[in-house]
Parts: structure tokens; sequence; C-alpha cells
């Protein structure tokens, strides 16, 4: 894999080629526990969107200020304080699932992806290439928890709800199904199973493209 | 002194904007969230004290907290409603007891706010059929609840704690036992 040179693939590298989750294995704790319904995977994901954006964005913006020997505090404040404003915005507009997701948002502080990308990508980067870096990570972090919880949704509770503290709900799936459904993909050891067969196919096709592409 | 501010000028300017920004942020929100409570905690006393139209707030000597007196459509006592908090595990446990019209018994309990441990601790705010606090049910309020491990069929006023999580089991039972304690002899007769 090639480093990437432009901000475009930067950010499609963020995506695909060095997904967080699938790729880089960062972040498992939070992917596991919210990847139960598509729901909270799109709550989480857009959470962690802002916090990326905002610590890679500041981090960048003071690159050249950050004494190297204190650079750890700083993007633990930066974190700290988005990750707050995040958790209040939550609970302030879809209080519901904010309670579902409980400590992990407040977590968020301690997500290696965004201390990773801070230290990797926004301390030594200009503020387009450091935000192209953050939108990738966020979106690929927000896909690879999406691609899991539809699985474990659909398996686990007979079809997808994406239901707002509005009252809006979206049920795909004949009821049906729900005497089928599998409960254990729900709970913890079907996160597990889920994330090693998703990550072992991932491996198989990139392993499958160097070879290709070689 | 010099060489202190040289080094860490900016940790203590970003600390200072950082906190006008939390500042900032928890002011605006603390309306809206507070009112997505309020929400939380009437839908929560409708659910432990069934039959409840309306609720209006009871003083109680003593007891810090809300406690409501709660009436079907038609005025009629259905039970009253307590808001209690104490610590759980990892963080406060806030719930809601629900006692009969006479006082004499749980009519119900659920926990509303709590960032026990995912799988283990937080089944004390699970729902459906069998949740966890359905054993609080039924149980008596004129003595305390206890609260027992690995008992085939708990009798008189005993809880099975959850597997795994007996601290946090302990915290709701005593949180429980001390709301209504402190509570209960002083409702107003109906």
């Amino acid at each position: 894999m090639a480093a990437p040179t432009t901000n475009l693939q930067q950010f499609k590298a963020g995506l695909l080629d060095n997904n967080p989750v699938l790729v880089q294995l960062l972040g498992m704790c939070p992917t596991l526990a919210v990847s139960n319904s598509v729901e909270n995977a799109l709550v989480m994901g857009a959470a962690v969107f802002f916090v990326l954006t905002m610590s890679n964005l500041i981090t960048s913006l003071l690159r050249n200020r950050i004494k190297p020997h204190v650079r750890i505090l700083i993007f633990t404040l930066t974190i700290a304080t988005f990750v707050t404003i995040a958790d209040l915005t939550l609970r302030a507009y879809v209080f519901e699932v904010s309670k579902k997701l409980g400590p992990f948002v407040p977590l968020i502080i301690v997500n290696c992806i965004i201390i990773a990308r801070a230290e990797m990508v926004a301390i030594k980067s200009g503020v387009w290439r450091s935000l192209a870096d953050a939108w990738g990570c966020a979106i690929g972090f927000t896909l690879a928890l999406c691609i899991l919880a539809t699985i474990r949704e659909l398996l686990g509770a007979g079809g997808i709800t994406i239901l707002r503290d509005a009252g809006w709900a979206w049920h795909v799936s004949p009821k049906a199904f729900e005497p089928h459904a599998w409960v254990i993909m729900i709970m913890p050891p079907g996160a597990f199973l889920t994330l090693g067969v998703v990550i072992g196919i991932v491996n198989h096709l990139r392993a499958r493209g160097a070879r290709g592409g070689a | 002194m010099k060489k202190f501010i040289d080094e860490s000028w900016l940790v203590l300017v970003l600390g200072a904007v950082f906190a006008v920004l939390l500042a900032g942020a928890q002011t605006s929100f603390s309306t809206r969230i507070r009112t997505n409570q309020q929400r939380a905690l009437n839908e929560a006393i409708g659910e432990v004290v069934p039959g409840t139209q309306r609720s209006e707030v009871v003083p109680i000597e003593g007891y810090p907290r809300d406690v409501f007196k709660c009436q079907d459509a038609d005025g009629r006592l259905t039970g009253w409603a307590i808001d209690a908090v104490g610590l759980g595990f990892a963080d406060k446990i806030r719930l809601v007891i629900g006692l009969s019209p006479d006082a004499e018994t749980i009519t119900g309990i659920k926990v509303i706010d709590n960032v026990e441990t995912p799988g283990l601790g937080n089944k004390i705010a699970g729902e459906g059929e069998d949740a966890w606090a359905n054993q609080f049910r039924g149980l008596k309020a004129t003595g305390r609840v206890v609260r027992v491990k690995q008992k085939a069929r708990p009798e008189n006023n005993e809880i099975q704690a959850i597997t795994g999580a007996t601290i946090s089991s302990d915290a709701v039972t005593r949180t429980v036992n001390e709301a209504i304690e402190r509570v209960r002899s002083k409702l107003p007769t109906p």
C-alpha cells in the first residue's frame, strides 16, 4: 500500500485500504459493543466524526506550536473537550439513543483511532490533509460499524429499526422472520463472531487484491 | 518561572479556551437535557405505578428528592412514586420506586439512569417480561428487601442478585430500602 500523496488519497485510504477498524484493528471495544443495532452504529459514527474532525483540525492548526513533550496531554485535552460536547449534544437531541450507548460515548476519549490519527497525521500535516484523513477514518469507522450492525441486527432481531425520538421507525424484513432470529447475534458472542468473519473476509480480499496487482 | 510558561503556555491557554467552550455547551443544552430527563421520569412513573395518568410532587420532610402522588384520570390515588439516587458500581444509579396507595407494597421499580457495566451490571435496567427489576413487584414496603445469591427460590422480600453483578444488585436494593425508609412514614395520609 503506497503512502497517500494527495488529500483525496488520504481520504480514500481511511475508508478502505487503511480502515481503522477492519485493517488497522483499532477501536475494537466500541465496535463490538455498539454494533448491535444500525441506529447505535450511526449515532456512534456521527459522534466519532465530529470528535475526529475537531481533534485533527485543532491539532493541525497548532502543529507548529505544540511542544513534543506535551503533545499527548494536548491531544487528550482536545479530545476530551469535544467528546463532552458531543455527549451533551446527544443527550439533548437523541436522549433514548444516548442512554442505549451508555458509557461508550464518553469512552470515545480513549478510542485509539482518534489519538492515533492526531499523532500520525494531524501533528505533521496541513489542515486540509488532516481533515481529509479525519473524514476518511470517521466514515470508514462508521462503515465498518454499520456493516457489522446490519448483519447482527438482521440476524438477531429480525429486522432493522431506525427509531427516532420523534417516533419514526423503519422496519425491514417481514415479521415472520422473527421466530427464526438468532438472539446470540445481538449479544457479545455474536459481536466477536461477526467481527472475526468480516475481518477474515476483508483480509482475504486484500490478499487477493495484492496478488492480482503484483 | 519563565521556562515554565515557555513550556506550557499552550496547555494553559487551551485549558482556558476549552473550559469556556464546555461551559457554553453545558448552558445551552442543559434545558433540553432536563426536559428529556423529566420525560423519562414521567414515563417511568407511569410504568411503576400502573394506571397513573398524572402526578404531582409532594414535599417530604428530610428527603431531598421528589416524591410523587400518582392519580388516575378521575383523581383517584393510584399510588406513590419515589425518585431515588444511590451509588452503584460505576457511578450514580437513579431509579423510580412505585408504592401502592396504602404504601404497604412495592408496585415496581425502574432504573432510569446508570452507567453500570454493559452486559452485567446494566441488567438492572433491563426491560421486558423477564427483566431483573420485575422481582421487586409485589414485595412488602414495610420491611427491608434482601438481596440473595444463588438461591433457587427467593422468598419473602428477597431478590436474586444478577450473576456477576452483585455490587450493582446491592446498590439498587440498598437505594430502594433507604428511600422507602425515609419516605414511607412521612407520606400524607390519602
